[in-house]
């Protein structure tokens, strides 16, 4: 999987001018360890994770409460899917997020800037790296696609390593808010918390690896029309790597990154949704059929999960083509209504089950 | 057509405050110096007034000296113990200050970083700072050791906040083994030898925590320096005070109180503080401490953007806005 191509190393034009950058991150979700859902104020009191600083909410289109940025000092060798041990320094950001007072998501991301003229040698002084916040700077070669490419393919957060860990960051950001003596620690049913991968990268590249993920991607181009100045996604690639990681590679340039670590938290959200919603269905398929009664899993479903459904509602207008790419090639907003009938149908057929025992 | 949504609570509401060129600390005195007589103030703020003329003070904020704003200020050490109230000491300091044809612009007390907030600071929100302390600890972001990854938590020695790697704890052995081998401690940024420094920032004592005087200094700098924030608010600001009715104890007494007068704002985008040089290695810990200190990215940005509007030049790294003369005996 190495990336031989020196080209890999030299930014295309007007992607950055001192060298390549790549925004990796992580977000995990699940559900809140709570019996009923939050109210503003509580969720709220959960995410304010630092004293004295603002917990930014929104109450449109589902009430939503995300941390202040937290920022931690990490100095290592980012990852390669070569094997190159190429040295950074710098900070990565988490914040952590409670929607529609039920589900919880922590995310934790990084800007890498590789190629950076400065040689390996002596650190700059931290106060420089506290003032780039969510930067990590290489020294030393690395192209764009290496790095991408070992943050994407590599399980991180489950043990020993001495490659960055944005994994172990982001799940320990996780329990911190779990464990948070607000909540009761009984959520309504058992849901698995879900990993969602991502990287930018700048256009232009063919990617490295493609068939490792091509069978799950989806392509939207944008550029007609749009100078890249104003920011676009060239190419998506969206896998499903197995039942609880998922990885997002975008292509493109003049991206506000802000915006990109909120539609992956957005498409993390929705995912963890339509993964969680058909777990239950499955399980009810199996035990349905029973007199026409509503199989009990699905009580807490209709209860806390199925009004939170928003895709897209939170992200900017250059980084609606993702949504609409995923949409067309994999069919989420199909999938969940297709769901969301089921369990509508299952409602109706107890409802007249119900009726018919009253009549009798 | 393009629609644009927005929710005023989904944003930063960060307040913009005063800034003057530079924040001069016009020396600072131990309690027990003021209440025992034995240092000559006139002749103390004297020997300050020599470094701190206006070509000097320009030179310094890197202004050109028609346009200077310079603001002064004095902390005085209450923390540890009081026994003169504001009422004794603040004459006294403001007197012998004039002697050296200085005006005191701003008094503060040290106690007031460590104390509970007042005013618009003080509004709750989801997780009050009990104190100015305790919101600039909540910043600190340690500066890593090389090989660490993330993969564990931070490690957070108590109370502690060091420029390297510690030496192994001296004296642990295992259990039927040799004891290890003496290992030097290492700055994470040697110029060749290492100067390693540790800094107590805090420790238990009683009821409460006691922050250290180093500690407190890093705030007080923040503080001049217009960097921190409360729920986007200030978290402390000047307040008036009548030099003929002053308060007998220093509770009483406002964190950063201001004297009459047509003074520049106590905030600046530089500090420069004229000090003995014993307090050196506390200055030494001050800078090592803000280095470390990340302040709201929003309000870094802000002091960054209005000092380009201003022409001034301002370095992004809090440590590069300090300055200090430090007089000999």
């Amino acid at each position: 999987m190495a990336d031989e191509r020196a080209e890999g190393a030299i930014p295309p034009a007007g992607v950055a001018h001192d060298g390549s950058r790549v925004l990796v991150g992580e977000v995990r979700t699940g559900l809140l360890a709570q019996s009923r859902a939050l109210t503003e104020p509580e969720a709220t009191a959960v995410v304010a994770l630092r004293p004295g600083s603002q917990v930014r909410v929104s109450a449109r289109p589902v009430p939503h409460c995300v941390s202040p940025d937290l920022t931690l000092g990490v100095h290592c060798p980012v990852p390669s899917a070569s094997g190159a041990r190429r040295d950074g320094l710098g900070t990565v950001l988490s914040r952590a997020s409670v929607t529609s007072g039920r589900l919880v998501q922590a995310s934790t991301h990084v800007r890498i800037v590789l190629g950076g003229a400065r040689p390996a040698g002596r650190r700059r002084p931290w106060a420089y790296h506290l003032a780039h916040p969510g930067t990590i700077e290489v020294g030393g070669r690395l192209s764009a696609d290496d790095l991408a490419d070992g943050f994407l393919l590599t399980e991180t957060g489950d043990g020993p390593g001495t490659t960055l860990d944005l994994g172990a960051v982001c799940g320990r950001l996780l329990d911190q808010v779990q464990e948070s003596p607000i909540l009761d620690q009984k959520p309504p049913f058992r849901a698995r918390r879900t990993r969602f991968r991502f990287a930018l990268l700048p256009c232009g590249h063919p990617a490295v690896g493609e068939s490792a993920w091509s069978s799950g991607s989806a392509a939207a181009d944008t550029t007609s029309g749009r100078s890249p100045a104003s920011g676009h996604v060239c190419r998506i690639g969206f896998v499903v790597a197995d039942e609880t990681v998922r990885t997002l590679r975008i292509h493109g340039s003049g991206l506000d990154l802000v915006s990109i670590v909120g539609l992956c938290e957005d498409l993390a959200l929705h995912d963890w949704l339509l993964t969680t919603v058909q777990h239950v269905v499955a399980g009810s398929r199996v035990r349905a059929g029973g007199g026409g009664r509503l199989p009990s899993q699905l009580t807490p479903v209709i209860d806390h999960l199925l009004h939170v459904w928003m895709p897209g509602a939170r992200i900017g207008e250059e980084l609606l083509p993702v949504w609409t790419g995923l949409e067309q090639r994999l069919g989420f907003s199909r999938q969940w209504e297709s769901l969301v009938g089921w369990i509508r149908d299952q409602l109706a057929l107890s409802l007249l089950a119900s009726l018919g025992d009253g009549a009798r | 057509m393009e629609v644009v949504v927005g929710e005023t609570s989904a944003t930063d509401r960060t307040v913009e405050i005063p800034l003057s060129h530079l924040s001069v600390e016009l020396g600072h005195l131990y309690m027990e110096e003021l209440v025992d007589g034995s240092v000559d103030l006139p002749a103390y703020f004297g020997r300050i007034a020599t470094w701190t003329g206006p070509d000097q003070l320009a030179d310094l904020a890197r202004v050109p000296r028609s346009r200077l704003r310079a603001s002064t200020c004095v902390l005085v050490d209450d923390y540890a113990a009081a026994p003169l109230g504001p009422d004794v000491v603040v004459p006294r300091l403001i007197a012998a200050a004039r002697c050296a044809g200085l005006t005191i612009d701003y008094i503060a007390r040290e106690s007031g970083c460590a104390a509970p907030m007042d005013g618009a600071a003080a509004l709750a929100g989801p997780r009050p700072a009990a104190s100015l302390a305790d919101l600039v600890e909540g910043l600190i972001v340690a500066d890593p050791a090389a090989g660490f990854n993330g993969n564990r938590p931070p490690v957070h020695e108590n109370g502690w906040l060091c420029n390297g790697v510690r030496s192994p704890a001296g004296g642990a052995r295992q259990a039927m083994r040799a004891p290890v081998a003496w290992q030097p401690p290492v700055e994470n940024r040697a110029h060749r030898h290492s100067i390693f420094l540790d800094v107590e920032i805090w420790r238990e004592q009683g009821a409460g925590r006691r922050w250290s005087c180093p500690f407190l200094a890093t705030v007080w700098q923040l503080l001049r320096l217009g960097q921190l924030r409360v729920l986007g608010r200030p978290a402390a600001t000047p307040v008036g005070i009548d030099p003929d009715d002053l308060p007998a104890t220093w509770a009483q007494f406002p964190t950063i109180a201001q004297l009459p007068g047509h003074a520049a704002p106590f905030t600046a985008y530089r500090t420069l503080s004229v000090l003995d040089g014993r307090f050196l290695p506390v200055e030494h810990a001050v800078r090592m401490t803000l280095g470390q200190v990340a302040v709201d990215p929003i309000v870094a940005e802000q002091t960054l953007r209005r000092a380009g509007r201003e022409n001034v030049p301002l370095p992004a790294e809090l440590p590069d806005r300090v300055g200090h003369v430090f007089l000999g005996g």
